[in-house]
């Protein structure tokens, strides 16, 4: 009992709510709750441990599969630097594989967090970078630069520029980004039906693209068909000196939203509720916004439009952890996201596997089969969603 | 007792880039601790406007609003998170979340950067929640309450606030009777018992002239304060909200339709039976007097539903209420082609 005489209840105009609040306070029911709130937490603990058991095995499944298979002891061997370093497999693993499956775990937790976020925002459980036109956005910027450029494109998306036309790239994408989600939120604050804000950004996306299509009409065949691939979606578009952009931005973003976990509660229940309950609402939007752009636009700029891994991650996640409470939730959509972009990386690895090595599956449309269903199973159920519409 | 929340010549309304549009102005107010205000006034006589400006939602247009002595304006937003809580009209329907869960949300103003909840604040929740008799709905997803247990989590959550002064935009808009009732009272109940000033907004008029320490009545670009007899008394509620159609009546603080018939009924008997049978009577546009003379009589025995009714040289008796509806009803729509006899002015050509 002792700990009701917290330094609030000293204050004048608390002394009767205190006396009261310790009358009806008996040991039996405290304890009754605490044992209740403990249920509910470890079932999220290990929930988010074991995505992190399987977010470890897909991790070396990753390395080790693909057109020439490498056995999982020697994939241990060569990240812990025992191998002799000598080996084709190490090549292939160190240059090729670990940059590739790292930023599957990062594009994943990146699109994961940034539906997450959005989701939280507008308080509507379609939302993600793709749907609120952030994607489409981000593609213009990349647009712009790539197809104007003039600069000879090589590798997967970016100009021989070097790491400088690379950060350009980058740039323009966030800055598409932002572009689309500041035109979304304002046209969100005048319409109040969630249907509406994603229509909203639907029809931004719509008008980016037709600016995109009016750039790439003007482009040579050359450039044309790296815009092409580029649309396709592929995690292996990050080499080392890439990586130097591309994971510090990813991690930044992921530890906005690690540290605002409680503010991202208040907005569960709606701006006006938070901003009573004492949350800056106004600064609170702006970071989110900017937090969701960084994540969006990067992941969109080094992996291409990637689709359905921003909306069907969070749902997921709601689902196993069976909570809409962002402490679980924040956690288990990075380890999720990381889960599922692996996985799909691997999927799209199956026709290099088969007799023939036919090449790969796009990547988009890996993601587009696993998040279809997630986004229909989510309009079924809406009722035991974490928004209602 | 003392005053929890104030205004000073306060002005509510709007802002627009050129021009005022006030909805309430010279509101000099008070709420002290201990006490239930209930708000009312018909549609767009400003009342969200009102709270929404005492919470500083909005700004006021001129004049302040002060809070345990603080002009609002001073208070940083955690401050007045501390001092004051809503409770909204809109559903605030999270699903995946247990109610207490939400009613652990209003200890944000308290939290250290984590969003960490101490034990002190898990002391507090678990106050919150007794206080609205929900201890028992505690652990089940907020989704899979009904609206009336949700709004007590609701109020929980801006208890866990622990704040001087609760305002609540119409929190009885969507439950049913029962719920409303029982919401109004508990309500009341939070008021004496944990010395908190409330105002409340409501659509509820009878059951706010029941149950309000003070009323706050706003009509035109006016607000009258007072306790509800007064205001009955000074006339101030029927000027609020009767209308050509709608009629006041002082002494049973009920509303009722204008019938613009001149039929009278006198009903004669007494008990439960006798008042439900003048009801029917009253809802099929007769109205209940006391005087014979040109009015229909009817006649019902004590505890029992037969009835005899006279209507000039007629007769009629019956049993039930439904029987004495359908021929209330045909004899009021008979009324202009019926017979001359039945017609006040033939009652009083014949004496």
């Amino acid at each position: 009992m002792s700990s009701c005489g917290t330094s609030r209840f000293l204050g004048n105009r608390n002394v009767v709510k205190a006396v009261h609040r310790l009358a009806i306070h008996r040991p039996s029911h405290r304890s009754r709750s605490v044992a209740k709130r403990w249920n509910g937490r470890s079932r999220q603990s290990i929930v988010i441990l074991s995505m992190a058991f399987v977010l470890v095995a897909m991790f070396l499944l990753s390395l080790a599969v693909s057109s020439v298979w490498v056995p999982l002891n020697q994939v241990l061997a060569i990240l812990t630097g025992t191998d002799s370093g000598q080996s084709a497999a190490h090549t292939v693993i160190n240059e090729v594989r670990l940059p590739r499956s790292l930023t599957a775990i990062l594009a994943g937790a990146a699109l994961g967090i940034a539906g997450l976020q959005m989701q939280t925002l507008f308080r509507n459980p379609l939302a993600d970078p793709y749907a609120l036109g952030i994607a489409s956005g981000a593609s213009l910027g990349v647009a712009l630069v790539l197809l104007t450029s003039g600069a000879i494109v090589s590798g997967v998306f970016a100009s021989s520029l070097g790491l400088a036309g690379d950060a350009a790239v980058t740039a323009a994408s966030i800055a598409g980004a932002a572009l689309a989600i500041t035109v979304v939120l304002a046209l969100s604050n005048r319409v109040e039906n969630p249907a509406t804000v994603l229509i909203l950004g639907l029809m931004f996306g719509y008008s980016a693209q037709a600016f995109v299509t009016v750039l790439v009409a003007g482009t040579d065949p050359d450039k044309l068909q790296r815009w092409v691939a580029w649309g396709f979606g592929s995690f292996s578009g990050v080499n080392w000196p890439r990586m130097t952009i591309f994971a510090p931005l990813v991690l930044v973003g992921l530890a906005l939203s690690a540290v605002t976990t409680k503010q991202l509660n208040a907005l569960l229940l709606g701006e006006n509720y938070a901003s009573s309950m004492g949350l800056n609402v106004r600064r609170m939007r702006l970071l989110t916004m900017a937090g969701a752009s960084v994540l969006g636009g990067v992941a969109t700029a080094f992996c291409g439009p990637i689709a359905f891994l921003g909306i069907a991650i969070p749902h997921m996640c709601r689902g196993l952890l069976g909570t809409s409470d962002h402490r679980a939730l924040v956690p288990g959509t990075i380890l999720m996201g990381g889960i599922v972009a692996l996985t799909a990386q691997i999927v799209s690895l199956i026709p290099s596997l088969l007799p023939g090595n036919s090449g790969v599956f796009p990547l988009n449309a890996v993601t587009s089969l696993i998040g279809a269903p997630v986004v229909v199973i989510v309009l079924l159920r809406n009722r035991r969603g974490a928004f209602t519409a | 007792m003392s005053v929890a929340v104030q205004t000073l010549d306060l002005a509510v309304g709007y802002k627009s880039r050129n021009s005022h549009s006030v909805v309430l102005d010279e509101l000099n107010l008070s709420a002290r601790a201990g006490e239930m205000v209930c708000l009312l006034g018909t549609n767009g006589t400003g009342k969200s406007t009102l709270l929404r400006t005492l919470a500083r939602i909005q700004p006021a247009l001129s004049g302040s609003v002060t809070i345990d002595g603080t002009d609002v304006r001073q208070l940083s937003q955690m401050e007045l998170a501390r001092r004051v809580g809503i409770v909204l009209t809109e559903r605030a329907t999270v699903g995946a979340l247990t109610a207490r869960r939400i009613v652990e949300l209003g200890r944000y103003p308290y939290w250290d950067w984590s969003g960490r909840m101490t034990q002190a604040d898990h002391d507090v929740v678990d106050w919150a929640i007794e206080s609205v008799g929900a201890g028992h709905l505690a652990s089940r997803d907020s989704m899979s309450l009904s609206d009336g247990e949700r709004q007590r989590f609701m109020i929980a959550r801006a208890l866990a606030q622990e704040p001087s002064i609760l305002l609540l935009d119409e929190p009885t808009a969507f439950l049913d009777v029962p719920s409303r009732v029982e919401l109004m009272g508990l309500l009341r109940r939070l008021a004496r018992d944990e010395q908190l000033a409330i105002v409340v907004s409501t659509h509820d008029l009878e059951l706010a002239l029941r149950m309000a320490d003070t009323l706050w009545l706003a009509a035109g670009n006016k607000l009258t304060a007072g306790i509800p007899e007064d205001l009955i008394l000074a006339g101030n509620v029927a000027e609020a909200f009767q209308t050509e159609s709608i009629r006041f009546h002082p002494e049973e603080r009920t509303f009722s339709l204008v019938t613009d018939t001149r039929r009278y009924a006198v009903v004669r008997g007494d008990g439960l039976n006798a008042v439900l049978a003048a009801a029917v009577l009253e809802r099929e546009g007769f109205q209940i007097g006391t005087h014979t003379t040109d009015a229909l009589t009817l006649a019902v025995e004590r505890g029992s539903t037969s009835w005899e009714l006279t209507t000039g040289r007629t007769h009629h008796s019956g049993t039930g209420f439904a029987t004495l509806a359908e021929l209330a009803r045909t004899l009021i729509t008979a009324q202009p082609h019926g017979d001359e006899t039945n017609s006040p002015r033939a009652d009083n050509l014949r004496n």
